[in-house]
């Protein structure tokens, strides 16, 4: 019982997280005053239009710059990962609502 | 009072705040951050969170009692420094003297532009605000304090409502002296409030109506001083450093680093393993500061607050990792004897100084040492630290990698060398 209790408790507390992909996806935007905007992204054979950019995330991983865009896509959350130097684009994580 | 101003911005619940920015299906949920899924002290707690008594700091599985449908996520720390550069950036168009205090708190002086560029700080107030969410998002609000001196913009900012302007000048001040309780008074930690509560004060103004001696008597000398400054809405010593440019343009003086471990750890050599991960990330960053130290130091703490710990001070200049590590294994040896199991490491090294104010050895070995250690930074400076990494670390679980701390104490390091 005391078990069963821990896990649905661990559960409870694990339930709101990001579910990490780490896919290469292409990825259509538009540059406005000086910013880059994604517009959609294609992921699983599917084209997923992006409804609204919540934030941004600008790092250093050595030399190297990142940039991550959170962005609202069919009521998901993911996280797009552009790399500056190899201009990579990356679907990073994908938010999993309990 | 002088006619210089300060404008304190704070952040309101930042971690959690810039969590329900990015995800717009945690907004109004009580949401709390731990600094990873597993860990249970909670490192902050959103608006909706502390309206149900959860507070920073609480332990989670209490707060899980408390509010039962609570949300937990982990901290993002590249996110909140990122946004910390973004807050600065609007910052410091608005006046050149600009002091970030923590990850969420700045402090603009407008002193030397307020007669000229602004006439209503209120009004300034409030534009801050906007600014602020247009580039952090329309979620992310701050209170703005406003004060004569850094001290009484910061308890402006304290008492305010959350996401409003609040100043406190010569009509309101001692109202305000006389009714904010040492919680909301900046430099009064919880020992020494509840010192002064068991003498019967609360409230700054009271402090006024007693003897210096007696003052002293309780408090010492030092405090006895800094508790009258406040009480009549002065700076104190620790505010006012910030006005000294001498202060300011100091270095860094240490570089420290600190982690708690998932569990006690009793295996000898992953306590080694962490000590060497802790100890590389140190003398890069003091490497990257083009600093050296004279001091090293290492402390292991366990369960029931059982410290051990020790620090040698040397003539010469430490800037290597592996006589970094070497002194560490002569007091593992020697010292350390597995006297208990830790689950937190400090490692520091201080007394830094830049490295062209001392002359580095000549010896074979110094310059053997220094080449690894110059190529270790090369490709850590490229590919980021701990890309390439001793043998001895090859079954660490996990590398630690380096972290922002919600107080900022490297912030030199992470705006200025990174």
């Amino acid at each position: 019982m005391v078990v069963i209790l821990g896990i649905f408790r661990f559960i409870i507390l694990t339930i709101y997280m990001n579910q990490t992909i780490n896919e290469p996806i292409r990825v259509a935007g538009v540059f406005e005053r000086s910013c880059f905007k994604p517009i959609w992204f294609d992921w699983n054979n599917k084209r997923l239009k992006i409804s609204k950019v919540t934030f941004t995330t600008d790092y250093k991983q050595g030399l190297v710059k990142h940039k991550t865009y959170s962005v609202i896509a069919e009521d998901n959350l993911y996280r797009l990962h552009f790399n500056l130097i190899s201009l990579d684009w990356i679907l990073k994580s994908v938010w999993l609502d309990g | 009072m002088k006619d210089s101003k300060f404008l304190l911005v704070d952040i309101n619940s930042y971690f959690a705040t810039l969590a329900q920015q990015e995800n717009p299906y945690l907004r109004n949920k009580p949401l709390v951050v731990v600094k990873d899924l597993g860990r249970t002290c909670v490192i902050a707690a959103s608006k909706e969170a502390k309206k149900l008594g959860i507070k920073t700091g609480s332990n989670l599985h209490q707060a899980k009692q408390l509010v039962p449908n609570l949300v937990v996520i982990p901290a993002e720390f590249e996110m909140y420094l990122s946004a910390t550069k973004k807050l600065k950036k609007i910052f410091c168009n608005i006046s050149p003297d600009v002091q970030v205090y923590s990850l969420d708190e700045a402090f603009i002086d407008l002193s030397s532009c307020r007669e000229y560029l602004y006439q209503d700080l209120q009004q300034l107030g409030q534009e801050i605000q906007q600014q602020i969410k247009r580039e952090l998002g329309d979620w992310v609000t701050a209170n703005v304090g406003i004060g004569n001196n850094r001290f009484l913009a910061k308890m402006a900012a304290e008492i305010a409502s959350k996401g409003s302007v609040f100043k406190i000048d010569s009509d309101n001040i001692d109202l305000i002296l006389a009714t904010v309780t040492f919680e909301d008074v900046c430099g009064v930690g919880y020992r020494l409030s509840k010192k002064l509560s068991k003498l019967g004060i609360y409230h700054p103004y009271q402090i006024r109506f007693y003897r210096v001696e007696d003052l002293e008597l309780w408090f010492g000398s030092f405090w006895s001083r800094e508790l009258l400054k406040m009480a009549y809405g002065e700076e104190p010593h620790h505010l006012s450093l910030l006005n000294d440019q001498r202060f300011l343009s100091q270095r860094m003086r240490s570089v420290s680093r600190s982690i708690t471990a998932w569990q006690k750890i009793t295996d000898l050599s992953e306590i080694k393993r962490i000590v060497l991960n802790l100890s590389r990330e140190v003398i890069y960053k003091a490497r990257r500061m083009n600093l050296s130290g004279r001091q090293v130091g290492l402390y292991l703490i366990g369960g029931d607050n059982i410290c051990w710990g020790k620090h040698l001070t040397f003539k010469d200049f430490i800037n290597h990792t592996k006589e970094m590590v070497q002194l560490f294994a002569q007091w593992f040896d020697h010292d350390w004897r597995g006297q208990f199991a830790p689950i937190k490491f400090v490692v520091f090294l201080s007394l830094l100084e830049p490295n062209d104010k001392h002359v580095n050895s000549l010896l074979p070995s110094w310059q053997k040492n220094e080449s690894l250690e110059a190529a270790l930074d090369a490709i850590d400076d490229k590919y980021g630290l701990h890309t390439v990494r001793s043998g001895l670390m090859i079954q660490s679980k996990a590398v630690i990698q380096p972290e922002v701390t919600g107080f900022l104490g490297d912030q030199d390091y992470q705006f200025n060398y990174r």
